[in-house]
Parts: structure tokens; C-alpha cells; sequence
């Protein structure tokens, strides 16, 4: 059958609308499932920024720095226990007065020749003359640089001092003094042995102390930061004096000379600790006017040598200290310099006296040309040392200080004056003269609670880094038990770079206390470790809980 | 519904009789016809409800502390929660963890959670939000000391960090069967913004659909 064009069309029309429909139902039968039946409900919630109830704060060693946002952050900063082990022997002889000698006359100038100068002797110079003169300079055969160190005059005498160093030269060698004019002078020239002549003198006579007056004692008050030094007096005493002046008490005479407008006068101490307000004098008879200058030369010390160790040497050997000399023992340089923080340290000598007594200890903080940069422990500590060689471990309550870059730890061991004629330091295998940086820092951090709510606390290890040199460190929570707050709970163990212990149990803070975390570490190399925990602080009676984060940086 | 030999469609039974409602209903702006489908609207408790979990306290006076009420309905939470700023310096920053904060129980029947959103979210404290996370837990989840998942079955979470909402993800995903006597979790770690300051909230809502 042949559809007209017309019939044609319209069947295609329908048959377009049946599929239509068959599409439509096919969809209204699939638009049940999509549309299933369902429930929704509601948890509305409101979070509200509170300050937590624990808070940490700062500890009384290392260095904390709590969050500023809130105290549930904090950082400390410490460093772990070094041991330094003695390598080579280091020490010095004494401080003492080489050469002398002295010169008088009505010149313009005066010389004074000394024999058998040594090379690095300081070279000290004081010069008595009338009031209005002065001295115009100082040379002497070894072309040395003079420079002018104190001026003190009284009504009738004027005293200068100069100082200049032998530096690598020897043997004879000629002083010149000369004045702003011809006058009746007295001079005395002296070397010092032993001295340093880079940085001659004490930190705390950066400008030398005088005095003058009239009567029949010349004094002056001293005070040093260093105790290995030599006290210097000099002295100006005018005609009317009856005698020839005498050093002061404790003092000797190093030498004087009578010129014709007065006497001019030197004498010297050799002290083995810091001196505060020490008297320097000279006493006479017949009052006269006088001037007087104070100095304090402290000792050279000798380069660090390059093989200090935290291992222990492979060699060994002693060295002998007589009075007031001093061995040393160096750090490792710490190439990107360090902050000390105060606490106690050891010093483990191995060491014999002639008779039984005590050697001083000192430590410094030195730059890398060796000089003090700052007093970590002042002399007048003392390691107790038998007649028999043994070990002598003593520890000492250190302060703060900061190593600069490339610079060292200095722990000086000094035979004080007055003791034993001799010790025998040793150092070595089997007997391993060594000290140690504070490994332990109680406390580091505080716990504290509010009043009314008690908690339950822990600590976990989140991260570390940097802790392979770690080779002992422990972490412990000092509990809160009245009164003496001296139970602990470790918490986190470590031992030859592994932890041991990454997690401890829960302890009991009660309402309104405080409880502080104590930490030891010591390391076999100078680095920084890092050791981020989790402070888990959870009320005891609830179940929500909230993870403080501390980060212990260990130097 | 049949063809025809000459190719036609031909409308037979059953299509024929629904072709015509289709066009009953199609000319019924001029005439038109009732269906009657009669409803009866039982109230009923919901078989699926909400419920205060074990982190709830009755009130709050140290943090951190957390509170839920629940109507008699079971099907709405209102919770409150402390959260603490926290320096973001710190690696993990410090954070308030509610590991069982809001309870979902399915009573008499099987269950599926077709999904859980976080929606309505506003806060006093500008754009620093800091960082507050839900959970959606099918057993319940705990967290190890760097805030990572470290037991249960986390179904999605989603981190608020502004107003914008969204669906949980990245976890087992979505719809979750939920069994008769079976208890599921919303958990919070919540840590605020370092430049919020105390007394600032955080609202937002979390709606679970089930079926």
C-alpha cells in the first residue's frame, strides 16, 4: 500500500508522541528511587573559644617560650650534657716578674736596660716626675709600640705607667723614656713573664685605678673579673717621705729608685681568684704627698689544642701544676656558636698532690681567638685532691653564658698559691680527666591546674629529629606529694638514639597544683635535636580531652 | 503495544487505557477528573534518633567541656563546645578532641545513613576559624598524638575552615548501613584560630539523612 504524503507525515507525528509517552512513564517509574522516602536530623552545635583551664608555663632552667595564643603551646630550649674529655696536656707557667730595673737623673729622658728580656713579656713602665711634667713617649731597642695605660698625680708628684711587649724578640733590650721636659725623674721599667700580652689586662681595670693624697700610706682599691692575675702597684712617694716605701701586705717590692723630686716605686701579687676591693699599698714613714696606680695583668693562655674530644683519647699523659699555674681543658668549637644555660656541671679530675689540697676551678665562654667572652663559674670552687692519684668528681653550680661562633668552653684548673708545692693532673685512658656540660634541667616546663578540677595528664612523643646523637635523655613529670614534690612519673625514655619509652601513663593532677616536668639528656656530638610531645590533659571526671603540643629543643 | 506487519504501531489493552488518561489528564484545564489516594499521617518516634554522647557534661566550668541536649523527639542535638586557640606554628597544633560527642541509635530496624552534611555555618570570629573537624564514625573512632585516626571506622569528616558547608568525604563514604542496636558517632577535633579571642563561637549545624 502507497501512503499518500499526507498519511505519512501523520504517522510519524504519532508515532513521535507514543514514544514520548513511553519515555514519560519510563521516568515516572524511576522517580520513586531517586526520591526515596528519608529523615534528616539536626545536631546544632556552638563552639565557643575558652582559654584551657590547665596552662603550661615557663620552667626555671633552659629557656620556654609558652604560646602567645594560648598556653597550650610551648617550646623549651636546652642543651644535653656534654663530656669533654682532656687530650693533651695545657698549661701555663706562673705569672711572675722577669726583669727589672730603674733610673734616675735630671734629663729629659732615662733609659733603662734589662738583660734577658724573653720573647711575649709584657713590658711595664712607671714613671715618677714633677707635678706639670709628663711623659712624651717610650721606645726601646726592640721597636715595640708603648702605650699610655694611667696618669695620677698629687700636690707634689706626678706618676705615669706605660706598657708595650717584647713581642717575638729577646734578649737585651733598652727603655726610653721620655718627658715634656728636663725635670728631676725616676723611673722603673719591669717585664712580666707569662702574661697575655694581646689582652693584657683584667676586664675590670679596663681603666686602671688611682688614688693620691698625703700621708705616709699610698692605697688603692682593685677589683678583677679573672683569678689568675698578677696585681701591679705603682707608686709615686715625694721627698718629704723619711724612708724608702714597703709593699703592702701580701706584696712583694719588684723594685724602686729615689730621684730627685721623689721615689718611684713597684710591687706585685700573684693571686689564684677574683679579687674584690683587694687593697694595693705602699707604706713609709714621714708624710709626704704620694700618687698610686693599680693594675691587674692577667695570665696567657695557651691555644686550644685542636684534638679536645667528646671521645676518650686514644693517649694519655699528666702534667705537673706548681702554685699558680693552671692546666685547661677546651669544648669542641661550636661552629655556630652556643647558648649556655645555667646549671650543674662536673668536673671529673683525675689527679695527685704533693700534699693533700685543693685545686681551683674556673670556666669561661672564648671566642675563637681564645679570648674569655664571659664567666661561666668564677674561681674559688675547689676539687679536693689526695696525695695518691685518684679521681676527684666534684660538680658546680654554673651560670649562663653565650659561645660565640667558633668559640669554646675553657675550664681552667689552678694550683693555688699557698698550697701544695705541686699537683699531677692526668688525663687519658684509664684515667679520664674530663667535664661535663648540665645534663639535667629541673624543671623545664610547669603544669598548672584550676581550683575545683582535678585531671589526668601524660605525655607522648609526636615527632623528633635530629636525635640519633641523643645518647641518654629521659623525660619525667614531677608529681605534685605535699610537701616535698619530689615523686616522679617518667614519661618518655631514649636511650643511644631510639626511644625506649615514647609514651608514659596517665598521672593525677589535683585541682589547684602545680606539677613541672624535668628532662636529662646528654649527647656524644654538639647538634640540636628536637623532641615534639603531646601533652594529654583530660579532667578526671569527663571524657573529652585536649593534646597540648611542647617541643623540647635540645642543644 | 504491537507493530503492525505494514510497520505501524497499533495501541492495544493495557497502553491503550493509559494513553487515554494521559490525555484525560493532559486536557484538564477544561475537564477533568479526581484520583483519590487516601493518607493516613501516623506520628511515630523515629527509628533512627540522636543521642547526648559520653563527652556531654551537664554544665561547663573547666575546659575542655562539652554539653548536649536532646528533646524527648530524639531527632535534634543542641550541643555546646569549648575550643582553644592554638598557634599554627605548632606542628600538631594543639586541639580538643570529643571522640564521643553526639550519638546516632538505630532501634528496631535496619537502617541506612544516606549522608551527613555540615551546613549553617557562622562564626563571631572574622575568617579565623582555625581548624574544627567533623567526623562521622560508624564505630568509634580515636586519634593518635598527631590528630590521625588511629582505631574505628570514619564514614567522612569535613573541616570547617569558613562559612561554606559541605558533605562529609574521605572516608568509607556514603550511604552507611546502620544496624539495629547500633551506635554511630559525630566527633569533633576542634582547634581555634590564633587571632580569635575568647568568648568567639563557632556555629554550624550537622544534618544526617536516613532512610
Amino acid at each position: 500500500m502507497v501512503l499518500a504524503p499526507g498519511a505519512e507525515r501523520a504517522g510519524r507525528s504519532r508515532r513521535r508522541l507514543i514514544a514520548a509517552f513511553l519515555a514519560a512513564m519510563v521516568a515516572a517509574a524511576a522517580a520513586p528511587a531517586l526520591a526515596a522516602v528519608y529523615h534528616v536530623e539536626y545536631s546544632g552545635s556552638t563552639a565557643t573559644v575558652t582559654g584551657p583551664s590547665v596552662s603550661l608555663g615557663a620552667g626555671s632552667a633552659g629557656s620556654t617560650a609558652v604560646s602567645p595564643a594560648a598556653a597550650d603551646a610551648a617550646t623549651s630550649t636546652t642543651d644535653a650534657g656534654l663530656t669533654y674529655y682532656q687530650s693533651a696536656n695545657a698549661a701555663t707557667g706562673a705569672l711572675s716578674i722577669d726583669q727589672s730595673g730603674t733610673s734616675t737623673g735630671n734629663a729629659p729622658s732615662r733609659t733603662v736596660t734589662l738583660s734577658a728580656t724573653q720573647a711575649s713579656e709584657l713590658i711595664y713602665v712607671v714613671a715618677e716626675m714633677p707635678l706639670g711634667t709628663s711623659v712624651s713617649g717610650v721606645t726601646d731597642t726592640f721597636s715595640d709600640t708603648f702605650r699610655h695605660r694611667q696618669t695620677a698625680s698629687s700636690t707634689g708628684v706626678t706618676l705615669e705607667t706605660w706598657y708595650g711587649s717584647t713581642g717575638a724578640s729577646s734578649g737585651s733590650d733598652t727603655v726610653t723614656v721620655s718627658f715634656s721636659a728636663r725635670a728631676k725623674v725616676a723611673i722603673l721599667v719591669f717585664t712580666v713573664k707569662g702574661a697575655n700580652t694581646a689582652s693584657p689586662f683584667d676586664p675590670s681595670v679596663r681603666t686602671a685605678p688611682s688614688n693620691f693624697g698625703t700621708g705616709t700610706t699610698a692605697s688603692v682599691l682593685i677589683t678583677t673579673t679573672y683569678p689568675n692575675d698578677i696585681l701591679i702597684g705603682a707608686a709615686a712617694v715625694d721627698v718629704g717621705a723619711s724612708t724608702s716605701p714597703s709593699a703592702g701586705t701580701g706584696f712583694t717590692m719588684i723594685n724602686q729608685a729615689l730621684g730627685g723630686s721623689g721615689t718611684v716605686a713597684g710591687d706585685y701579687k700573684v693571686v689564684t681568684t677574683t679579687q674584690t676591693g683587694a687593697t694595693v699599698s705602699f707604706t713609709w714613714t714621714g708624710s709626704t704627698d704620694w700618687a698610686i696606680i693599680a693594675d691587674a695583668i692577667v695570665e696567657a693562655v695557651p691555644a686550644a689544642t685542636a684534638d679536645t674530644s667528646l671521645t676518650s683519647p686514644g693517649t694519655s699523659g699528666s702534667q705537673v701544676l706548681t702554685a699558680t699555674t693552671s692546666a685547661y681543658l677546651w669544648s669542641a668549637a661550636y661552629s655556630s656558636g652556643e647558648t649556655l644555660y645555667p646549671g650543674v656541671w662536673t668536673a671529673d679530675l683525675w689527679a695527685s698532690a704533693a700534699t693533700s689540697g685543693t685545686l681551683l676551678v674556673s670556666a669561661y665562654a672564648v671566642n675563637s681567638s681564645n679570648n674569655i667572652v664571659a664567666t661561666l663559674l668564677t674561681t674559688g670552687s675547689t676539687v679536693t685532691v689526695g696525695t695518691s692519684k685518684g679521681e676527684s668528681k666534684t660538680t658546680f653550680s654554673m651560670a649562663g653564658g653565650t659561645v660565640p661562633a667558633n668559640g669554646r668552653i675553657m675550664v681552667v684548673v689552678t694550683a693555688p698559691a699557698g698550697g701544695p708545692a705541686s699537683f699531677t693532673l692526668y688525663w687519658g685512658s684509664g684515667q679520664l680527666t674530663n667535664f661535663q656540660t648540665p645534663p639535667k634541667y629541673d624543671y623545664v616546663l610547669t603544669i598548672s591546674s584550676p581550683a575545683g578540677t582535678s585531671w589526668n595528664v601524660n605525655l607522648a612523643v609526636a615527632s623528633s629529629s635530629g636525635i640519633a646523637r641523643l645518647t641518654n635523655a629521659t623525660v619525667w613529670l614531677k608529681v605534685p606529694d605535699s610537701p616535698t614534690y619530689t615523686v616522679f612519673s617518667q614519661q618518655i625514655a631514649l636511650l643511644s638514639g631510639a626511644f625506649t619509652k615514647s609514651a608514659g601513663s596517665s598521672v593525677s593532677l589535683a585541682a589547684s597544683t602545680t606539677m613541672y616536668v624535668y628532662l636529662y639528656a646528654t649527647a656524644s656530638s654538639v647538634g640540636t635535636s628536637t623532641i615534639v610531645l603531646t601533652l594529654r590533659v583530660q579532667p578526671s571526671s569527663t571524657t573529652p580531652y585536649s593534646l597540648y603540643t611542647v617541643v623540647l629543643t635540645v642543644n | 503495544m504491537s507493530r503492525r506487519p505494514n510497520g505501524r504501531l497499533r495501541l492495544t489493552g493495557t497502553a491503550l487505557a493509559v494513553f487515554l488518561v494521559c490525555v484525560t489528564v493532559a486536557a484538564s484545564a477544561t475537564v477533568y477528573q479526581f484520583f483519590y489516594a487516601n493518607s493516613t499521617g501516623t506520628v511515630r518516634s523515629p527509628d533512627v534518633t540522636l543521642a547526648a554522647g559520653g563527652d556531654a557534661s551537664g554544665s561547663c566550668t573547666a575546659y575542655p567541656c562539652a554539653t548536649v541536649s536532646v528533646p524527648s523527639t530524639s531527632d535534634t542535638a543542641t550541643v555546646t563546645l569549648s575550643l582553644f586557640k592554638a598557634d599554627a606554628t605548632y606542628t600538631p597544633p594543639p586541639s580538643t578532641y570529643y571522640t564521643n560527642l553526639v550519638q546516632v541509635k538505630d532501634a528496631n530496624n535496619p537502617h541506612s545513613i544516606i549522608g551527613v552534611t555540615v551546613t549553617s555555618i557562622s562564626s563571631t570570629s572574622a575568617n579565623d576559624f582555625g581548624k574544627i573537624i567533623v567526623y562521622y564514625c560508624t564505630t568509634q573512632c580515636t586519634f593518635d598524638v598527631n590528630g590521625n585516626i588511629a582505631s574505628g571506622t570514619s564514614a567522612g569528616s569535613f573541616s570547617i575552615t569558613s562559612t561554606a558547608g559541605g558533605s562529609l568525604s574521605g572516608g568509607a563514604g556514603f550511604p552507611q548501613s546502620i544496624g539495629v542496636g547500633a551506635t554511630q558517632y559525630i566527633e569533633v577535633v576542634a582547634y581555634a584560630g590564633s587571632a580569635a579571642t575568647t568568648g568567639d563561637t563557632i556555629t554550624f549545624k550537622v544534618a544526617v539523612q536516613w532512610s
